[in-house]
């Protein structure tokens, strides 16, 4: 009779512990579970963000390498195309003759 | 009493049953449909579309490249507005001048139209709108309004090399699809394949970590990296457009090519259209006519003729012609030369020196149809010549076989027989190259994220020998120096040219007035660099290529001398 009150004693504690502890893990759980969703959208929304900054950026560069643009600046820059090619004949070398 | 508790239970297993029944009900029987329609609440899956490839000119700079437009959409339940005040508000911005009051009151009615139909939740507005054109809407705020990123594309040199490259549009699904050009010949390429994302989220739309989260990345179309020289495409437009204007042509067409390799470095027809609004152009304007336009080529022809024989060994650049005193008789007809003077024992330099149509007959005589038709079969006519643009055709050649005194007369002249510009450039461009074949090629290399695949083509395989295209370079230089053109030939170069008049023959006969004016040549003619083909449709300031076609070429050849750092002779 007095084992099996102390076999119930030991045995309520314990259970309350494991519960308790059960409890905390599982709120734990869901506190991370939904911090990591949180982050997770926060990074795919950045990741928009920066996807759509490089296309901009992109854009830019794709516009800047427009010959015909980079024509226009030239003209209104002064650069104008030579209308007469000047070739110069390259010297061929020689050796000095000996006296 | 006991009555009672009977009555109690029976009537708590008469709810009991009926629950049991309703849970079957919604379990069993509406149990697909709640599941879907809660999936729908929590799920999220999203087509991720592949990136088209870009298509790239030979320093990597873009002739086309991908870029984002938005898709304008309404969803309807959340529309607080009016539909005609939404139309009011966004019409201006779906058109490209919106002073023109009639299109806006058009636009508006379209859209208002489209907002009133009943039972449409989602409805599409108006497809690719521009980024800034977007970020403007959005500055207004008005509910109900979304936008889609959807795919475009960029043409940073605007209209430029239209019929080289083509345009995306769209197929009976919807999707984009390539058309003409490089987009339709490399669809595939360009495409990609799109991915998918499914995720789970929860109320407030944050993903679910714990959730069922698959994704399938997207795989990217693949760049072109192509032969094309932007300089050159972009000098080649403005002086055909010149060109044409100042000759008063209905149309032109100009390509250069490397001989050496095939490699197209540029290509341009007039008149021409605009990929980014494609859709405001008529069917004709499309194709390219450098691949697809067919003519009777003239005297440019006399060329291809004239390598043969020299192969052949049926002629020698010194052979005298004995039948260049006059107007040569040929079964019915009489083959005259172009200005009506004959130039009696003429050598084969002075027959294309003097473009001397008799003469050409007197070669075609020594050669015989069968031989002919053998050389110009190895020429590549009568075949497509395996250029990577899409829409290419070829005029067949007359039957080995079938070719009566008049076919092998005319054919030595370059009429009663068709080609494209195509076609011509690449037999020109194997005398160029010292007697080998090539195969035009617009594409170099197939450019992925971490690998590259060169385009390869099977050529050099000989079609005249070295020594008969040397003689024919030759006669060509001196075609270019003391031919007709010589007046506009660019002293100190050398240059191996032809000019070549055709004829335009309508219902079984030629048009006395209406003329192909053209002119072929390479540089240096030792070792070419480039060749060229200019070609002016029916040009009214003259009629004849020396005072048309070949001023055009050499005004064009000028820059290139410079840009590809060619130098004088001496």
């Amino acid at each position: 009779m007095i084992r099996k009150q102390t076999k119930k004693s030991v045995l309520k504690p314990i259970i309350w512990i494991t519960g308790l502890f059960l409890l905390v893990l599982a709120v734990f759980t869901m506190i991370e579970s939904v911090t990591t969703g949180a982050e997770l959208t926060k990074i795919l929304s950045d990741k928009a963000k920066y996807t759509q900054e490089n296309q901009d950026l992109a854009n830019d560069l794709i516009k800047s390498s427009s010959l015909n643009q980079i024509g226009d600046k030239a003209d209104i820059l002064g650069y104008v195309k030579p209308t007469n090619i000047v070739y110069v004949a390259k010297e061929s070398g020689f050796a000095a003759k000996l006296p | 009493m006991r009555s009672r508790i009977k009555l109690i239970a029976a009537f708590f297993l008469a709810f009991f049953v009926l629950l049991v029944i309703r849970l079957a009900y919604w379990q069993l029987v509406k149990g697909g449909d709640l599941s879907s329609q809660a999936r729908n609440q929590y799920e999220s899956q999203n087509v991720i579309s592949a990136p088209r490839g870009n298509i790239l000119v030979n320093d990597k700079t873009w002739l086309v490249a991908r870029g984002e437009a938005f898709l304008v959409f309404a969803e309807v339940p959340k529309i607080k507005l009016s539909p005609k005040e939404i139309a009011n508000k966004l019409a201006p911005f779906f058109l490209e001048n919106a002073d023109d009051k009639i299109t806006l009151l058009q636009e508006i009615d379209r859209i208002e139209t489209l907002l009133k139909k009943k039972g449409l939740v989602w409805v599409p507005l108006k497809q690719k709108i521009a980024p800034d054109v977007k970020a403007n809407i959005e500055a207004l705020n008005i509910e109900g309004i979304g936008f889609e990123r959807v795919e475009d594309r960029i043409y940073p040199e605007a209209s430029a090399a239209a019929h080289l490259l083509g345009f995306v549009g769209k197929d009976v699904e919807g999707k984009d699809i390539g058309y003409f050009g490089l987009e339709g010949y490399y669809n595939s390429a360009l495409t990609g394949k799109p991915g998918m994302n499914k995720e789970e989220k929860d109320a407030k739309g944050r993903t679910l970590t714990i959730g069922d989260t698959q994704e399938i990345s997207a795989i990217g179309g693949v760049d072109l990296l192509t032969n094309v020289d932007k300089t050159i495409q972009l000098l080649i437009e403005r002086k055909l457009k010149e060109g044409v204007e100042k000759y008063g042509a209905s149309g032109g067409t100009i390509i250069v090519m490397n001989p050496q390799n095939g490699a197209i470095l540029a290509m341009t027809s007039y008149p021409s259209f605009d990929p980014r609004t494609y859709w405001e152009y008529g069917d004709e304007y499309f194709k390219n006519p450098a691949i697809s336009f067919t003519f009777e080529p003239g005297s440019v022809f006399k060329i291809v003729v004239m390598a043969s024989a020299l192969d052949a060994g049926v002629v020698k650049p010194d052979t005298k012609c004995d039948i260049c005193t006059g107007a040569y008789k040929v079964d019915k007809y009489l083959i005259e030369t172009w200005n009506r003077k004959y130039h009696p024992d003429s050598t084969m330099q002075d027959v294309i020196v003097n473009s001397d149509n008799v003469g050409m007959v007197y070669v075609a005589n020594k050669m015989g149809a069968d031989l002919l038709y053998d050389y110009l079969n190895k020429f590549g006519l009568g075949r497509l010549t395996g250029i990577d643009l899409q829409g290419e055709v070829t005029p067949k050649l007359r039957e080995k076989g079938t070719w009566n005194v008049v076919d092998l007369a005319t054919a030595s002249f370059g009429q009663g027989i068709a080609v494209t510009p195509m076609q011509m450039i690449k037999a020109a461009a194997i005398i160029a190259n010292g007697g080998l074949n090539v195969t035009p090629k617009v594409v170099n290399k197939l450019m992925g994220k971490d690998w590259e695949e060169e385009i390869k083509t099977v050529d050099g395989e000989r079609v005249i020998s070295k020594q008969a295209a040397k003689e024919m370079t030759a006669i060509m230089v001196e075609a270019a120096r003391n031919g007709e053109s010589k007046w506009t030939s660019l002293q100190g170069f050398k240059v191996a040219g032809k000019t070549g008049t055709a004829q335009i023959p309508i219902s079984g006969h030629y048009d006395a007035e209406k003329t192909i004016a053209s002119f072929i040549g390479f540089a240096p003619a030792d070792n070419p660099k480039f060749i060229m083909f200019v070609s002016l449709k029916e040009p009214k300031t003259s009629t004849w290529a020396s005072e048309t076609a070949a001023p055009l070429w050499y005004s064009i050849a000028r820059e290139l001398f410079t840009y590809l750092g060619i130098q004088p002779e001496n």
